[in-house]
C-alpha cells in the first residue's frame, strides 16, 4: 500500500470519526445551540478530511480542485445556515419570554 | 456475503421506504415537511446508483428543493392564516387509498403492457440535434413534450396569482440577517456561473435547461429571502414576457419549422444543436421565472 493510500484512508478515518461524533451530538446533546455546534464541526471538519482523503485517492487535480470547491461552498453555507437556525432559536427564546 | 455496494443499495432503499412514511405519520406538518426534502435528497442518491444523473440533478434541484421551499412557505402562510392545515382523518384515509388505488391501476398497467421491442434510441442518437441522449430525447425527439411541459409551467403560475389575494394575509417583515446576506453576495456569481455552465453542458452531458433554470431560480429566491433586492411584481413591466420566453420561442420554433419543412419541430439539417441551444435558453429563462413567481407570489408587500 503506497502513501497516499495509506494517507488517504487514515483521512477517511478521521472523517468518518468526526460524522459520527456530530450525529452523536445531535441526537444526545440537550439543546439546540449544543446540537448546532455539534453539527458543525461534522460539517466543517468531516467534510474536509474526507474531500481530502478523497481527493488523494482520485489521483487527479482537477477532481481534488472540484472537491476543494465543494468543501467551501458547504462550508460557507453550513456556517450561515447555523448562524440562522441559532438567530431563529434566539428569536423564539426572546418571544417566549415578552 | 453481500457485496458493500448492495449493502449500501438496501440501505438506501430502505431509508427511503422509513422515510416516506415518516413523511405521513409525521406529528407535525413541519416535521413532514423537513422529512419530504430529506427523502427528495436520498431520492437523488438513488438515482445517480441508477446511472441517471439527469434525474437525479433535477430530483436534488426541484424534488427536494424548489419542493421544499414552496411546501415550507406554504405552511408559513397556512400557520400566519390560522388556517386548519392539517386534513382530518378522513381525508388522509381517503387520499392514502385513492393513491393507494392508482399505485395498482399503474403497476396494473405496467404488467399488462404488451412487450415491446426496445426504442432505437443509440440507431437515432447521430440524427438528433443533441449528443447528449437525454438533452436528444427532451428537445428533440419528444419536442413536442417538453413545449407541453413549459406551458403547464407557466399555467401553474398564473392559477398561483389568481389565488394569491384569496389566500395570502399581508406578510410580515422578514427576518434580515446580516450574515445571510453576506453568503448571498458570495454565492450570486457562482450561481449565474455554473447555470450558465449546466445550460451549455446539456448539449453533450448532464445537465440543460431545467437543472441551469433552478440553479437561477434558487439564486433569486435566496436574494429576495435576505431582502438584498426590493420584492418585484413579476406582472409588472417586461417580466410577464420574460417569463413567457421560453414558451413563445418554443412555438415561433415549431411554427418556424411548419414552414420550412412542413413538420413541426423537426429541424433542418445543421441548424438542430443552435436551435436547441436557443430553445434551452428560454426554457431555463420561464423555469427559473416561474419558480421564483411562485415562490414570492403572495409575498410582496402592499405597501411598496
Amino acid at each position: 500500500m503506497s502513501v497516499a493510500t495509506l494517507l488517504a484512508l487514515s483521512l477517511l478515518a478521521g472523517g468518518l470519526f468526526f460524522f459520527i461524533a456530530g450525529t452523536l451530538g445531535l441526537l444526545r446533546f440537550p439543546d439546540q445551540l449544543c446540537r448546532i455546534h455539534a453539527l458543525t464541526k461534522a460539517d466543517n471538519v468531516g467534510l474536509g478530511l474526507l474531500s481530502g482523503s478523497l481527493a488523494l485517492l482520485s489521483g487527479s487535480w482537477a477532481v481534488a480542485l472540484k472537491l476543494l470547491l465543494i468543501w467551501l461552498l458547504v462550508m460557507a453555507a453550513g456556517a450561515t445556515v447555523a448562524q440562522l437556525v441559532a438567530a431563529s432559536h434566539q428569536a423564539g427564546r426572546e418571544g417566549d419570554r415578552d | 456475503m453481500i457485496s458493500p455496494v448492495l449493502l449500501f443499495d438496501l440501505l438506501l432503499g430502505l431509508s427511503l421506504l422509513w422515510l416516506a412514511w415518516r413523511t405521513l405519520a409525521a406529528h407535525t406538518l413541519f416535521e413532514a415537511c423537513v422529512s419530504f426534502i430529506v427523502f427528495g435528497l436520498l431520492m437523488a442518491l438513488s438515482w445517480v446508483r441508477l446511472d441517471a444523473p439527469d434525474v437525479a440533478l433535477a430530483e436534488a434541484a426541484v424534488g427536494a428543493g424548489l419542493t421544499g421551499v414552496l411546501l415550507l412557505g406554504a405552511l408559513e402562510r397556512a400557520e400566519r392564516a390560522r388556517v386548519e392545515a392539517a386534513p382530518g382523518p378522513w381525508w388522509r384515509r381517503g387520499a392514502g387509498l385513492s393513491a393507494l388505488l392508482l399505485f395498482l391501476l399503474l403497476a396494473a398497467a405496467l404488467i399488462t403492457l404488451p412487450p415491446r421491442p426496445p426504442l432505437p434510441l443509440q440507431e437515432a442518437l447521430p440524427l438528433a440535434a443533441a449528443e447528449h441522449p437525454v438533452t436528444a430525447v427532451l428537445l428533440d425527439f419528444r419536442a413536442w413534450d417538453t413545449l407541453l411541459e413549459s406551458a403547464v409551467l407557466v399555467l401553474a403560475v398564473v392559477a398561483a396569482w389568481s389565488l394569491e389575494r384569496s389566500v395570502s394575509p399581508p406578510r410580515p417583515a422578514p427576518v434580515c440577517s446580516e450574515v445571510l446576506r453576506s453568503l448571498v453576495r458570495l454565492l450570486l456569481p457562482f450561481s449565474i456561473l455554473s447555470a450558465g455552465y449546466l445550460l451549455w453542458r446539456g448539449g453533450h452531458a448532464p445537465g440543460g435547461a431545467f437543472q441551469a433554470g433552478t440553479v437561477l431560480a434558487a439564486a433569486g429566491i435566496l436574494l429576495l429571502l435576505s431582502d438584498l433586492r426590493r420584492p418585484f411584481d413579476l406582472r409588472r413591466g417586461y417580466w410577464p414576457l420574460a417569463l413567457l420566453s421560453g414558451l413563445l420561442l418554443f412555438i415561433a420554433v415549431a411554427l418556424g419549422t411548419l414552414g420550412y419543412g412542413g413538420t413541426a419541430l423537426d429541424y433542418p439539417p445543421g441548424g438542430g444543436a443552435a436551435l436547441v441551444l436557443l430553445l434551452e435558453l428560454g426554457l431555463t429563462v420561464t423555469i427559473a421565472l416561474a419558480f421564483i413567481a411562485l415562490f414570492s407570489s403572495g409575498r410582496s408587500r402592499g405597501d411598496e
